[in-house]
């Protein structure tokens, strides 16, 4: 794993750093993951400066991606939590400690931002349980209970969704009946990708109805 | 005076009575607040009234922050008073309720709102917070994850705190629901431009630490990276930590992993549902507001299209259009004629069918963009022809009106429904196209006693009467006058000469339709206009001089021949000189062929025929023709009785005619 930089300063060279201890493939990984996701909030960070907006559609497709992105990082955190959590960096005496601490600082820092803290408070205070006076189990069993009635409502919320249609003319029970054999022919939802062929354009056949001539 | 010291201008602290009611300078009585609060009434009473408007809202920033300390001291005795004289003459307590407290409040909070979105010195926040219920979801997609909602707090603190149960925050939710059913109206409100500026700048800030952290986080692992793996680490350094920190400058060391506390765990987990709450009230907000936009546009849309039902036929023309001044996408209408034939093209004959902005009353809004200028005024829409009779009085050079067409009942029907509108707009096109062909067809017509008196007025002068066509614009009083008029000898035979006049024009349309389906490869495609065909006018104009001119020779003869000789009898013949063409295969345009010919015999060149056979001596026979209906061309054949041709001439003038005729009569007949 050890990959020696061939320009390394030859003061440093007598003390070659081992780094098998460095968590390679995880980080590969997330870095992958988070030049992504730095590249897509960059980009509408740029849109978002413009004195013009960007449509609405554009932005929110921007920012789905986005939020996929980040979802994604955030699995790929958690697949690697525990290589992670066991691992401590530190500079090594080639990194110009003295004259960039800040740098260094702002690098190793492991403290939430203001905002953050401020989220986590605010998630502390909302969240509906008494911290104060209930025991931890206690606690634990609400939350137990809280994920319960959440994967219960997801799957609610899922077989409901299941029951709509969301595109075209017609509702699902209209769509399942099979009512509309023949009116589904006449009207595609614009949401679907086969292309209608028209022998006649609309001109056209206004002007024979209207004028007996083609 | 506490309480009034903590007032903080940065934040508005909500009302929890009616502004109205601190309609009062502050400062004075602020001041001797401490004293009874008897003292201070008549305070009130003396300063109340002569305050001027900028002190007024002065006063009224700074004492509503803080209602409480001072109302609050007062006794009901001398509140109840002191509110009713801030409330007017007039009021009666018992009028005072709770929904007209809210909604003056809510009124006052939006006004406040405004004034602070336009002074650049508030921050930010105290503009989100206070404005926060008035953004449009619009804004909450972009801002409403971000922006802290207030009342979002409040609510969930306290249905949770009724309960620890979680199910418990759907039932109190649902209780809820009765309050945010007033959400749309806000909803529908738009933000003012700062304001958005504002929420822009928000975005933009949490967008901004977004990309920072992210970055970071990124230089951190790829600087780790770059220990093990240079090359990919290097590749995704920023170039300002490249030229400071040498790669394989940070190290990593295993420790032995602590499990997590249960404890901590569970902090975790806590903070999680608080998360997940959040997110959750967010999202039912957001739902709930687009579920209420949603209906409320189905409402919308729903009317719309069912008054386009109700009052549109499929005879009817409609297509999409843009409306120019909303920019809006809509349906228009097409109420001219052109697609029947016509070529006026002074007006375009159409119109916008659009929703008025509540979304309830459909608006017909005719497009009145033209860019030629035919002349007629074009500042009333509403005009209809008018044909006045004037006949003279004998022994005097005065004209008398005798007959008046009378008004449509179009345009005495008070009904305005888009039905009717269509129908009025169809009308007062159709009429002023009439008028401009007439006014056109006049400037032929000038030496038969046709003069165009004005530009809305068409003159036809005859021996004994005049005859006025005019464009006259419809408003109360000719409506009433008409109605008023007394009927009159020559009242229905105006009337016959409109209808006439107007069933000619539908047969110039249906001429020109007819020619458009058989274009001639002959004559030149810019040719716009009826062009010769234009025969409106002139044909009633060709009838009346016609039958002039019969009469004329018609005694003509009778002096020079008949009452000469004896037994002799003459006959007259009107003819039309029939246009067979032959009818046309194609249904269509065989019936349009069939309608046109209906109107050959009016529309043909007049004809008469006279014969007189006089015995032994032959056959006289005198044909009156025009060449263009207006003018008199006589045609004169004279047969012997050996069935020779002796003369056979053409004559344009009377005299001469008459001249020959006595000639012929000396030479031949005697």
């Amino acid at each position: 794993m050890t990959d020696t930089p061939l320009n390394a300063d030859p003061l440093q060279s007598t003390a070659i750093a081992d780094f098998s201890d460095v968590p390679t493939q995880a980080l590969d990984a997330l870095r992958m993951k988070l030049s992504q996701l730095t590249a897509s909030l960059s980009k509408i960070r740029d849109e978002m400066s413009r004195a013009e907006l960007p449509q609405w559609y554009t932005l929110q497709a921007q920012l789905t991606v986005t939020l996929t992105q980040l979802s994604s990082l955030t699995n790929t955190l958690d697949h690697y939590e525990e290589t992670l959590d066991s691992t401590v960096a530190y500079p090594l005496p080639s990194f110009p400690t003295t004259a960039h601490e800040g740098l260094i600082t702002t690098l190793m820092r492991k403290k939430n931002i203001p905002e953050v803290e401020e989220w986590i408070k605010d998630a502390k205070e909302t969240n509906g349980l008494d911290i104060e006076s209930l025991s931890d189990a206690d606690i634990k069993k609400l939350i137990n209970k809280d994920k319960d009635i959440t994967s219960w409502a997801t799957q609610c919320l899922l077989d409901e969704r299941a029951k709509h249609s969301y595109t075209g003319l017609y509702t699902k029970r209209e769509q399942n009946e099979g009512s509309i054999e023949e009116g589904a022919s006449l009207y595609t939802s614009s949401v679907s990708n086969v292309k209608t062929s028209r022998p006649f354009s609309v001109d056209k056949v206004l002007k024979f109805v209207h004028q007996g001539e083609l | 005076m506490d309480g009034f010291s903590e007032y903080d201008p940065e934040k508005g602290i909500p009302l929890a009575i009616d502004p109205n009611l601190i309609n009062i300078p502050a400062t004075s009585p602020l001041a001797a607040a401490d004293g009874n609060g008897h003292e201070e009434t008549n305070n009130l009473d003396s300063t109340a009234t002569p305050v001027d408007d900028a002190d007024l809202t002065k006063s009224q920033t700074s004492l509503i922050q803080n209602p409480y300390e001072y109302f609050g001291q007062m006794s009901l005795e001398q509140f109840i008073p002191l509110m009713l004289q801030q409330r007017g003459a007039g009021t009666k307590f018992a009028d005072i309720n709770e929904d007209t407290l809210l909604e003056e409040i809510s009124q006052e909070n939006k006004a406040k709102t405004d004034d602070q979105a336009q002074d650049p010195n508030v921050s930010s926040d105290a503009i989100l917070e206070s404005s926060g219920e008035n953004l449009t979801a619009i804004d909450q997609d972009i801002a409403g994850t971000s922006i802290k909602d207030v009342d979002g707090d409040i609510q969930m603190d306290d249905s949770l705190t009724e309960s620890h149960k979680p199910v418990q925050v759907d039932e109190s939710n649902v209780n809820e629901t009765d309050s945010e059913l007033q959400l749309p109206a806000k909803v529908e409100e738009s933000i003012t431009p700062e304001e958005f500026v504002l929420i822009k700048k928000k975005v933009l800030e949490h967008v901004n630490m977004a990309v920072n952290e992210s970055s970071l986080s990124l230089e951190f692992v790829s600087l780790l990276l770059s220990s093990t793996r240079t090359s990919a680490g290097i590749s995704s350094m920023s170039p300002y930590l490249k030229k400071i920190a040498p790669p394989s400058s940070l190290n990593a060391d295993k420790v032995s992993l602590d499990m997590l506390e249960e404890h901590e765990k569970l902090t975790y987990d806590i903070i999680h549902k608080g998360w997940n709450l959040r997110s959750l009230e967010e999202c039912r907000k957001l739902l709930k507001q687009h579920y209420l936009m949603l209906s409320k546009s189905v409402e919308t849309e729903c009317i719309y299209w069912k008054q386009i039902l109700d009052n549109i036929t499929n005879k009817d023309v409609l297509f999409k259009t843009k409306d120019r001044n909303t920019g809006r996408r809509t349906l228009g209408i097409k109420y001219g004629f052109d697609d029947s034939g016509s070529c006026y093209s002074a007006e375009k004959g159409v119109a916008l069918l659009r929703a008025a902005s509540e979304g309830s009353q459909l608006e017909l809004v005719p497009v009145l963009d033209s860019g030629i200028d035919i002349g007629i005024n074009k500042s009333s829409s509403e005009q209809f022809v008018r044909i006045r009779i004037f006949t003279k009085i004998e022994q005097e050079d005065d004209f008398l009106l005798s007959g008046q067409s009378s008004l449509n009942e179009l345009l005495v029907s008070s009904n305005s429904d888009i039905k009717s509108q269509i129908a009025k707009l169809r009308f007062f096109i159709f009429e002023k196209e009439l008028m401009y062909q007439l006014k056109k067809e006049a400037a032929q017509l000038l030496p038969y006693g046709v003069s165009v008196e004005s530009e809305n007025k068409v003159v036809l002068e005859l021996s004994n009467e005049k005859i006025e066509f005019e464009l006259i614009n419809l408003d109360e009083e000719v409506i009433s006058s008409h109605q008023q008029e007394a009927p009159k000898v020559n009242d229905k035979r105006a009337n016959l000469m409109l209808v006439m006049l107007n069933m000619l024009l539908v047969v110039m349309y249906k001429k020109q339709l007819w020619k458009r389906l058989n274009p001639n490869p002959h004559t030149s495609k810019s040719a716009v206009g009826y062009g010769k065909d234009l025969v409106i006018l002139r044909a009633i104009l060709g009838k009346i001089r016609h039958k002039k001119y019969t009469q004329v020779i018609e005694k003509i003869i009778n002096n020079t021949i008949i009452e000469k000789k004896e037994d002799l009898i003459m006959t007259t013949n009107a003819d039309t000189v029939p246009t067979d063409s032959e009818p046309s295969k194609n249904k269509e345009l065989a019936t349009l062929q069939r309608e046109i010919a209906l109107f050959d015999k009016i529309l043909c060149m007049p004809r008469t025929d006279f014969t007189t056979i006089i015995p032994d001596k032959g056959k006289l026979e005198v044909s009156l023709r025009s060449t263009n209906h207006c003018n008199a061309v006589i045609h004169m054949k004279y047969t012997d009785a050996e069935q020779v041709v002796k003369f056979d001439t053409r004559f344009s003038e009377f005299t001469e005619f008459e001249e020959f005729l006595n000639f012929v009569y000396n030479e031949f007949l005697i």
